[in-house]
């Protein structure tokens, strides 16, 4: 998921830290509205950064045999707006760049894109398409996270496909590499994903449902 | 209620523990897919190296311990949101009964 330091040619790298930049600036003006405007909602805004930096942390193995983390976006993309996302998931990757090597400054961009823009609003898209079906909100969310999770992983694929097409069968062949890669491994780990957001949007249901109206969007109460 | 949420628990329980029960009696590694994604970069462009490294990289001790370290700020902050949006809620609900 998050491509590591220098992995990503100088062209790439720039190309997509330039298509993150103007997603991220949105967000932080919108989330700094949204706090100012309705201050309540900073637990909530705490629950969703604070669950994105525990699951991103959390190094699991999967049953094909390799590990890997889950992206832990779906959560704050159902509670809080995609758009906010992009600043949180952006705080999460910067630190784990910073102090772990886990990812990178030049390949912070891509990993942006992958993981706080494109997964956040697959989820909420989910989660609309979910909510429209009549499903409960919790579910909704689960699947909502489980497939913003597969979706990091897949523009992981697509972006690393673009930079080192395979020199005989070009970007499809190295997509699908890539793809074997992720894919199989994150299953698993999107299912808990999606499983224990739906257990977190449950319980905040049940104890927080002022705050919720009144700060997300997308939910039904 | 009650009983869907111990299925779910079995269900997350499941899913981390199988890996392990399966490659029971292996010497194994879990390779990181990270790792792995590196591989096949190497693989596919044998000339590419990394242009920049990375400005701090901890050692493997130190590794695993800030991730922890990251998973336990989380989990912090992740519960303690939850519990201060109880604590209004049920604030909330003895305001409001109070009144009546």
């Amino acid at each position: 998921m998050h491509i590591m330091e220098g992995f990503l040619p100088i062209a790439h790298a720039a190309a997509w830290t330039a298509v993150s930049t103007p997603f991220v600036i949105h967000g932080g003006q919108r989330l700094s509205r949204q706090l100012r405007q309705h201050p309540e909602s900073r637990l909530i805004a705490g629950a969703a950064g604070g669950f994105m930096f525990l699951f991103s942390a959390l190094k699991i193995p999967s049953v094909t045999g390799s590990s890997s983390h889950p992206t832990g976006a779906g959560l704050g993309a159902v509670l809080f707006g995609p758009p906010a996302m992009a600043v949180l998931g952006t705080i999460v990757l910067l630190f784990q760049a910073l102090l772990l090597a886990h990812g990178g400054l030049t390949t912070l961009g891509a990993n942006v894109f992958s993981m706080a823009i494109v997964g956040p609003w697959v989820a909420r898209w989910i989660y609309g398409l979910c909510r429209r079906g009549r499903i409960t909100a919790a579910v909704a969310a689960g699947a909502a996270a489980a497939i913003g999770d597969l979706s990091t992983y897949l523009t992981t694929a697509t972006q690393l496909a673009l930079a080192f097409p395979d020199s005989v069968n070009g970007f499809t062949a190295s997509f699908v590499k890539f793809v074997s890669i992720y894919g199989l491994t994150q299953i698993p780990l999107a299912l808990v994903e999606g499983l224990v957001t739906a257990s977190i949007v449950r319980l905040l249901l049940r104890h927080g449902q002022g705050e919720l109206t009144a700060v997300a969007v997308f939910d039904k109460n | 209620m009650g009983d869907r949420w111990i299925l779910v628990c079995l269900l997350v329980a499941l899913t981390l523990i199988l890996p392990f029960a399966l490659s029971l009696g292996q010497d194994r590694e879990w390779a990181g897919t990270d790792d792995q994604a590196v591989e096949a970069i190497n693989r596919i462009d044998p000339v590419y190296r990394p242009w920049i490294g990375s400005i701090y990289e901890p050692d493997e001790t130190l590794e695993g311990r800030l991730f922890l370290l990251q998973a336990t700020a989380g989990a912090s902050l992740l519960g303690y949101s939850l519990y201060r949006l109880r604590q209004i809620r049920y604030r909330k609900m003895a305001n409001e009964s109070d009144r009546h």
